[in-house]
């Protein structure tokens, strides 16, 4: 079924189009339930347009004209590039005029591009996407609290201790919550633009100020650092030249460093160190820290070492030195953690996966196959889109890598050097975040608004499945999952020993999950586009608390006698 | 007799009511004749038969120094209540049994007219004639033009069931007394105005008459002085005289106690915008700079006029009318009070009753009563609740509380007198606390004394603000009072009696045939009534006395009875007040008749059960479950036994309590269905104390409809027992459906199902167009959507797939619904589609009692100290889990989904006993508690 895209007639006229995502290789566009019921298209304009979409690249750069001339899109946007993002801010919708105009025109446009044949395609309709029915008992969050704040997408969340949080986002505002009870502590505003790298600055433990600290680091090319405990600005600085993306902290060195189309080294009173040259327009995209003082930027398809130089007694100057450049991913690089103190990991947009010796920066592995698994012939054509197997971002514990990869989860172990588990369909549309929890079990949210909880467990009829000895089974009719050409993959489908199994499903945001943060003790909490964080709650675990409240609270009172 | 479900499903609820009135005619043999008074409309409950006026009604009189008494306005205003009843004859009866006359001017002796802060009295009174009994409360006004300031008024409430009056006397004192205390409040604003007029009136005369003899000593030097002249100046004396001596009055109007007020909630807030300017008056050290002050910065508009040196006492003047005395604002209110007592006291005297239980019962209960109770009676609880508390802090609070407290009566009695009869020496009273009863002693004796020594004596102590006793001459009264505590009171209670000793002997009933009137009891002063009755009476002056000691000597008289005293805070006086006016104002014979033994708080949820039809092996296995009676565990056994009359309630109450108004159904504005009912409605919104102001929506009306939509539900739809589920256990359920009007009432019908969160909101959304979000399901419990055709729905559509397992589904225009499975036994007993209930009332309470038995289940378990913590620190959570699980189906029996239903009962009890106590620390969290999620497990 197609809607076409049509403009509401006033503010209050609500237009449903929950979270439609239409995908092809170049163009992505959602339409986003918001929860102020305003719907705003979100239009990624890809970078490869394929031949038979030839067309539309003019009408895609029409597109981009259209939008960059109203108000409110964000201005992070530079000239026409192959890909580029356009937010169109709700507003927009209602205005009158030229942007009106605009919209309707970027309505049209997007209406006829999704008459093409192969955009018409409905990717949920046909994927193989496992679910889980209502009764869950392994998923332990049973009761749920919308925490209501932000005013726009809400895209970080960071803990500050055991029982807060802060959640930051598009509108320019952080706030900090109470984990337990949901209580709105502080908001710290001063960012104008929108939030886009947020890190907590750890107190140091000779000093005597106490007070948690964090920095934020904006779209108005600022950087502010709060102090979260009295909501105080307690400094900022504004003399980048270009937007932050990422933040770290060297905490060994009581530095910090900001990733934007330079890098820059801080001490903690804000006073710059020493910056890099230019290294891109497009900027650092991820930040490491790896030992011997160095760290590990992501600059487009590159990952730059550099040294840190801290002063000695001969040079009283800090100083920041390339050290080299590692050229194997073949696209941009979205995502770089550290695994072990052995090495790292970086994943790009089509699909590699590096693991990294932090020592001497070398491969120890690659796994870039992942955009060959898709199952069949038939969904290889209709879905050949890198978007589908991004390596949005890892998490790992002693033995695995935990990769959201498009719109599935892989589990590569360090030790096999190969994948040992995967669902390559675990969500409707990307994975953002994915963490693990203790007891073997990961939750991944995605942008089709959910967040699911998965466990790691060992095959146990593997044993049993008599293990095909390869060659004729590569040409082997009938099975045309099984690609020839690849006896890697087919290896890795016949030998996963292990499988992710869906133990529930938290469903709660109307529109794409941004990041979620673990709690040991207080449990979920989700952030979203549609605004709001849902703090998700063990709802046996809240009855036994609340019980030992009330007794409490019954004896304060001195109630007591009621009960006897 | 046809009992399918399903047929009788389709049958319209109406025609189904009239069914039995309808009966087909029987064999002439058999018939039975028909009552006599049936072509009334009445019923065999009702009394009316010899009455003249065919419902209860106010009456307010006045006793004119023009006329005699004469009637002034009724309430309802409404020529058809009374009928013929001779109201003029009727006014003269009740203004004739005011003993104490009016008092006038110079009491012998004093300088200055004295203003009596003068007590109402109330006394019950019966003209067998007319067949009218009336409560009637006679109050005093103040008007300078009246004989000596004052203008006797009384309110009567006029029913034609004695038993009524007498059953109900203590809640008719309360309330005719906050009526009172408005009027008069209103009419001392209005008398100190009065007087600032008249004295600026004055203060002008004089300054005319100053200049005038000034000018005739200039033009006469002679040297003696004219006959003019001593005119003049005698006039001018007189002139000041008249001035000192209404500044006098004006100082005692002023030193009116009015910190007493402040229990009155009925005009507590003009009250106290009128009280700043007295205080200002009483806290300045010379009063009559005072008065100077507010005569110019009050009233700067007024001229004074010239008064005529001969005071004109003349009987053709027109005296002020009642609204004139009492300031419009107030009248209003008084009137508003009145209209809330006659709706309030509707009805047949068993439902009274039985609501009043019912009411001091869910008082009781809570903790959890905000579950299911109607938002409007749980705000006004809240009211009362912080009404009650205020004057705690107060500072006469630790003595009257030490004293009512002391278990010797005769203590009591005295403090009772001598409030009652001075009552601003209670001031001094604080202060020399140990010797009380001596002072006591002093000014009872004293009283015998000369009077002018008396009021020496008293104006040594008030600084001139004389209030006196109730009648005539000041001193008499004292006297009288202190005789006949002495002769009747003292010497009874010199050895502690029990209660109803006392008060068979306070309590005078006399029956004078001859004059057809008989006056069953009178109680004009307080001082002879004994202290634990006394205690519930808010007399005029000892206002804040009187609320202080409402619950008090409820609790005093309750602790005499049954050892273990209840807990204080839930014992308002009304689950008393039945058993104590029961006793205390009939003799023997009423409450025989009555066939009611004295209701105490012991019958609980059990007895509640007899109203409703359900099969009675319910009961029988409830009871051997658990006790069900909450707060009241500890009432003393031996009532238990009494308590076992009630079955007399089985009786459908509202046939009891349409008796009254079932002629008068046409004066009610619901109309829509037959009379029959409507007149049940009407009657017995009293259930809402709060009908004097605006009526909510949540009136017994809106509770009838609402279970006559539920019971139709229940009948019509098969799956009505797990939607009910749903909303009990806490899953949201979304009635869809494309006809507004029935989606809202259905939605209206099940709302009587949804757990509230707390006292403030109901989580229930009548109509939502737009597709639902997470927060909707979060805020409502149940929704009434709207299905769209258009495409537009989709999203509607959409959302509600989305949101799915948070949500039970009732598609109205299918008549599907998507849902957990529901396998308890708690529903069907709830929502029996076979059931004999045929009235929505009857059902509403029906549901109200089985949802009370829930609550306390969901107490119990909360509150169960071992079910939830571990009883060592080795214990697992696994074994508190299993106890928990065994205690709700062993001691509760309850089978399968019935536990979550009472485990989710229980996390909002536990939730909202938290907010309560935190107070408002929470704002943004606590105000719904976090949503729970429920699995599925399959649909209908």
């Amino acid at each position: 079924m197609v809607i076409p895209w049509t403009l509401p007639k006033r503010r209050d006229e609500r237009v449903d189009r929950d979270l439609f995502s239409c995908r092809k290789q170049s163009v992505t566009f959602s339409w986003i339930d918001w929860i102020q019921m305003a719907p705003v298209p979100r239009v990624t304009l890809a970078r490869q347009l394929d031949s038979s979409l030839e067309a539309s690249v003019g009408q895609c750069q029409h597109i981009y004209s259209v939008a960059k001339v109203m108000p409110s899109v964000y201005d992070h946007m530079g000239e026409w590039k192959e890909h580029s993002e356009v937010f169109l801010d709700s507003a927009d919708l209602w205005h009158s005029g030229p942007e009106r105009e605009g919209i309707r025109v970027l309505c049209s446009l997007l209406n006829s591009m999704r008459r093409h044949p192969l955009l018409e395609l409905e990717p949920n309709n046909k994927s193989p996407l496992q679910t889980i029915g209502e009764e869950q008992t392994q998923n332990p969050y049973t009761e749920l609290l919308v925490l209501r704040a932000h005013r726009d997408i809400v895209r970080f969340l960071v803990q500050l201790d055991d029982c807060r949080f802060a959640s930051a986002g598009d509108d320019g505002i952080v706030v900090v919550w109470n984990a337990q009870t949901g209580e709105k502590l502080l908001e710290l505003s001063g960012h104008t633009q929108k939030i886009t790298a947020i890190i907590t600055f750890p107190p140091l433990e000779a000093c005597e100020e106490k007070n948690q600290l964090i920095l934020t680091a904006s779209a108005d090319k600022t950087v502010i650092v709060w102090d979260c405990d009295t909501g105080r600005q307690v400094r900022k600085v504004s003399c980048f030249h270009s937007t932050v993306k990422c933040l770290t902290i060297l905490q060994r060195l009581d530095v910090w460093l900001s990733g934007g189309s330079d890098l820059c080294v801080w001490n903690r009173r804000l006073a710059l160190l020493c910056k890099t040259s230019h290294l891109s327009d497009t900027g650092v995209s991820a930040l490491i820290e790896i030992p011997k003082n160095c760290v590990v930027a992501a600059v487009g398809k590159e990952l730059i070492i550099f040294k840190l130089v801290a002063p000695t007694e001969g040079s009283l100057e800090w100083n920041i030195l390339e050290v080299k450049r590692l050229l194997d991913h073949q696209d941009n690089i979205l995502s770089l953690v550290n695994v072990n103190d052995l090495s790292f990991v970086s994943g790009s947009h089509v699909g590699e996966l590096i693991i990294w010796d932090v020592s001497d920066w070398t491969v120890q592995a690659c796994e870039r196959n992942f955009c060959t698994q898709l199952d069949t012939q038939q969904e290889i054509k209709l879905y050949q889109k890198p978007n589908d197997i991004s390596i949005h971002h890892f998490t790992w514990d002693e033995e695995n890598v935990f990769a959201a990869v498009g719109r599935g989860l892989y589990v590569y172990n360090l030790q096999m050097k190969r994948v040992i588990a995967c669902q390559k369909t675990a969500h409707d549309s990307s994975v953002l975040h994915i963490a693990r929890l203790p007891n073997r079990q990961l939750i991944s949210c995605s942008e089709d608004g959910s967040v699911r909880i998965w466990e790691l467990r060992e095959k146990q009829q593997l044993a049993a499945e008599p293990v095909p000895t390869g060659f004729f089974n590569m040409w082997g009719f009938g099975r045309v999952n099984k690609q020839a050409s690849q006896p890697v993959k087919k290896q890795q489908e016949n030998t996963t020993p292990c499988s992710l199994e869906l133990i529930g499903d938290l469903i709660g945001h109307s529109s794409s999950v941004e990041m979620f943060l673990y709690f040991e003790d207080h449990g979920l909490v989700t952030c979203s586009a549609d605004h709001l964080i849902i703090l998700w709650k063990n709802g046996e675990r809240e009855s036994g608390l609340r019980s030992l409240k009330l007794f409490q609270k019954l004896e304060e009172n001195g109630d007591l006698y009621l009960t006897v | 007799m046809i009992s399918a479900p399903d047929v009788v499903a389709f049958t319209k609820e109406d025609e189904y009511e009239e069914e039995p009135y309808n009966e087909p005619a029987l064999p002439e043999e058999y018939s039975v004749p028909l009552f006599p008074f049936a072509s009334q409309g009445t019923n065999p409950w009702s009394k009316l038969s010899g009455a003249k006026f065919s419902r209860d009604f106010i009456l307010i009189s006045e006793f004119s120094e023009q006329v005699g008494p004469q009637p002034l306005l009724t309430i309802p205003n409404d020529t058809k209540v009374f009928g013929t009843f001779d109201l003029n004859y009727f006014s003269l009866r009740i203004m004739s049994v005011d003993y104490q006359a009016s008092f006038v001017g110079h009491p012998p002796g004093s300088a200055y007219p004295k203003l009596n802060f003068v007590e109402d009295s109330k006394v019950v009174l019966g003209d067998s004639k007319e067949g009218a009994f009336a409560y009637v409360h006679h109050l005093t006004l103040y008007d300078l033009e009246a004989r000596g300031f004052v203008r006797p008024f009384c309110m009567a409430y006029i029913s034609a069931d004695q038993h009524k009056i007498m059953q109900q006397f203590q809640e008719l004192s309360t309330e005719f007394s906050k009526a009172s205390e408005c009027l008069k409040t209103g009419n001392r604003k209005a008398f100190a105005g009065e007087l600032e007029k008249k004295l600026k009136d004055l203060d002008y005369t004089r300054t005319v008459l100053h200049t005038e003899t000034e000018i005739q000593k200039k033009a006469n030097d002679k040297g003696f002085y004219s006959s003019q002249a001593i005119e003049k100046a005698n006039e001018l004396a007189s002139v000041e005289k008249s001035i000192i001596e209404h500044q006098d009055l004006l100082k005692q109007i002023r030193s009116y106690p009015h910190r007493k007020l402040k229990g009155s909630d009925l005009c507590s807030r003009e009250m106290e915008r009128i009280q700043d300017q007295p205080d200002q008056a009483a806290t300045t050290s010379n009063p009559d700079e005072s008065v100077d002050t507010d005569l110019f910065t009050c009233r700067p508009s007024y001229t004074p006029k010239l008064i005529k040196a001969k005071s004109t006492k003349c009987f053709d003047k027109k005296l002020k009318t009642l609204e004139e005395l009492c300031d419009t604002e107030y009248f209003t209110q008084t009137l508003a009070q009145l209209r809330h007592i006659e709706h309030m006291f509707r009805g047949d005297l068993c439902y009274l009753l039985t609501s009043q239980i019912d009411r001091a019962l869910l008082k009781q209960q809570h903790v959890t009563n905000f579950l299911f109770e109607d938002l409007v009676e749980v705000s006004d609880r809240v009211v009362e609740k912080q009404k009650s508390s205020p004057p705690q802090p107060c500072q006469d609070r630790p003595l009257s509380r030490s004293l009512e407290e002391c278990p010797i009566p005769q203590v009591l009695i005295s403090i009772g007198s001598y409030k009652s009869s001075v009552e601003s020496v209670l001031i001094k009273m604080e202060q020399e606390l140990g010797d009380q009863e001596y002072k006591e002693v002093e000014v009872t004796e004293l009283s015998s004394f000369d009077a002018q020594e008396n009021l020496d004596y008293l104006d040594l102590d008030m600084k001139g603000s004389i209030s006196s006793g109730e009648s005539i001459e000041v001193l008499g009264t004292e006297k009288s009072t202190s005789v006949l505590s002495k002769s009747d009171s003292q010497a009874s209670l010199t050895v502690p009696l029990s209660p109803q000793v006392v008060r068979s002997k306070a309590v005078s009933y006399r029956t004078i045939s001859e004059d057809s009137i008989e006056v069953l009891s009178t109680c004009p002063s307080e001082a002879l009534i004994p202290d634990d009755f006394k205690a519930s009476y808010p007399s005029a002056i000892n206002e804040e006395e009187s609320y202080a000691g409402d619950s008090e000597g409820a609790i005093h008289f309750q602790a005499s009875i049954s050892p273990p005293v209840l807990d204080e805070a839930e014992e308002g006086s009304l689950e008393n007040t039945p058993s104590q006016t029961d006793s205390s104002c009939c003799i023997g014979k009423e409450s025989d008749s009555l066939g009611v033994p004295p209701s105490t708080p012991v019958h609980t949820l059990s007895d509640e059960d007899g109203v409703v039809s359900s099969p009675p092996q319910h009961y029988r296995q409830k009871d051997q479950g658990f006790p069900v009676d909450l707060a009241v565990e500890n009432a003393h056994p031996s009532q238990d036994n009494t308590s076992e009359g009630f079955p007399a309630y089985e009786l459908d109450p509202s046939r009891l309590l349409a008796s009254r108004d079932v002629s008068k159904s046409s004066l009610d504005n619901y109309s829509d269905t037959t009379s029959y009912v409507s007149s049940v409605a009407s009657t017995s919104s009293d259930r809402t104390p709060s009908s004097a102001h605006p009526a909510g929506p949540s009136s017994e009306r809106h509770q009838k409809r609402a279970g006559q939509n539920a019971l139709k539900f229940i009948r019509q739809y098969p799956f009505a027992h797990p939607a009910i589920y749903s909303l009990l256990s806490g899953r949201t359920l979304v009635v869809l459906g494309e006809d507004e009007a029935i989606v809202r009432k259905l939605v209206t019908a099940l709302s009587i199902f949804v757990p509230n969160y707390s006292r403030s909101v109901k989580p229930v959304k009548h109509w939502v167009s737009s597709p639902l979000h997470i927060m909707d399901f979060q805020k409502w419990k149940l929704i009434g959507l709207q299905r769209v055709a258009s495409p537009a729905s989709a999203g509607t559509l959409h959302s509600l797939s989305r949101y799915s397992r948070y949500t039970s589904i009732l598609d109205l225009d299918n008549k599907t619904l998507r849902c957990p499975l529901y396998r308890g036994t708690l529903v069907p007993r709830l929502a029996d589609h076979r059931t004999q209930i045929k009235r929505g009332s009857t059902y509403y309470l029906h549901v109200q009692s089985m949802l009370t038995q829930l609550c306390s289940k969901a107490f119990l378990y909360t509150f169960c100290h071992h079910l939830h913590l571990p009883a060592h620190d080795k214990e697992t959570e696994e074994l508190v889990a299993s106890r928990q699980a065994s205690f709700l189906k062993l001691n509760l029996g309850l089978v399968n989904e019935d536990v979550k239903v009472v485990q989710y009962l229980a996390e909002l009890l536990k939730l909202h006993y938290m907010q309560e106590s935190h107070g408002t620390s929470h704002p943004t969290l606590r105000k719904e508690p976090s949503w729970r999620m429920k699995p599925v497990h399959g649909g209908v």
